[in-house]
């Protein structure tokens, strides 16, 4: 009885249900490791560059203003000049940076260096976003597509299993056979 | 993607297939201790028969050997059956739990807590 049930699931170009679930279940895994590498890159230099000079410059900004914040201590003329700049612990790197932000860059280039040492060219932001976003389409495409076929199985009476980490989307799906 | 959602037919069909696969572990465990138990009587019976023992019976002792040796072989294949079930149920436990949740938290249907179908057992 199960032979026939096989038989009749078998389909076209010699490939049958479950020859085609495993190679859907390999084509998911293999997505989701792509997903995983692209998450794991490092953002490129030159952003990883743009985020330091922005960083730098909002900094430069905060270090100078907390500089000259206490200004009216030396100019007004019912005070005794005194600079008194008010201070506090998180305006010590922006006063660093105010100061020398072409040294802090260099450093911190540096670092940089050690981190991209070695690498090709990293994909844009964007374009990992899109890739990501295609491979996402391309998992639950796949997944739908094996719930189908499951389902198929199912039908015919043959004992099947999901898997555990089935996307609950697939698994609930409304699917037309 | 667009998907339109059957949420409470599948989860309750998940529920069945998860109850299915519980009591094909639960039976194979079953099973499997009966075997193991068969074991431990048939080991205590060709002890009687032991070439130390007064009432010594070679042959009677080699044929409980034989079975035991035979009884082992299906506890192991029954061990390992059993392994691959209680995967397969954990599995589907896991799966309908997680399907159950999804549909809770997107305020999709669930079947109802007085179907007998809805649980399957499962849960309790």
């Amino acid at each position: 009885m199960i032979g026939a049930a096989l038989k009749r699931l078998t389909g076209t170009g010699g490939v049958d249900a479950f020859g085609r679930i495993e190679a859907l279940r390999s084509e998911i895994v293999v997505a989701k490791a792509e997903i995983a590498d692209l998450a794991a890159l490092p953002v490129p230099r030159a952003e990883a560059e743009a985020a330091l000079d922005a960083a730098l410059a909002r900094l430069g900004q905060q270090g100078a203003d907390a500089l000259t914040s206490g200004l009216s201590s030396l100019t007004r003329p019912e005070r005794r000049p005194e600079f008194a700049p008010e201070l506090g612990t998180s305006d010590l790197l922006a006063l660093v940076v105010a100061l020398n932000a072409q040294t802090v860059r260099a450093t911190v280039g540096k670092a940089l260096d050690v981190v991209y040492r070695g690498r090709k060219a990293l994909p844009p932001m964007a374009a990992r976003k899109a890739k990501t976003a295609e491979l996402e389409a391309k998992i639950i495409a796949a997944e739908i597509e094996e719930e189908r076929l499951i389902r198929a199985v199912e039908a015919a009476g043959i004992p099947i299993l999901r898997r555990a980490d089935a996307d609950p989307r697939a698994v609930l799906a409304r699917i037309v056979q | 993607v667009n998907i339109q959602f059957d949420s409470a037919a599948r989860l309750a069909h998940l529920a069945r297939v998860a109850e299915v696969k519980a009591a094909e572990a639960r039976d194979l465990q079953t099973r499997r201790n009966a075997v193991a138990q068969l074991i431990g009587q048939k080991r205590r019976e060709q002890a009687i028969f032991a070439p130390h023992e007064m009432n010594r019976d070679a042959k009677r002792f080699d044929e409980l050997k034989a079975e035991i040796a035979a009884l082992e072989g299906e506890r192991d294949d029954l061990d390992e059956t059993f392994r691959i079930a209680s995967a397969g149920s954990t599995d589907a436990l896991r799966l309908h739990e997680a399907c159950d949740f999804f549909a809770a938290q997107n305020g999709l249907p669930r079947p109802s807590i007085f179907s007998s179908r809805s649980h399957g057992g499962v849960i309790a």
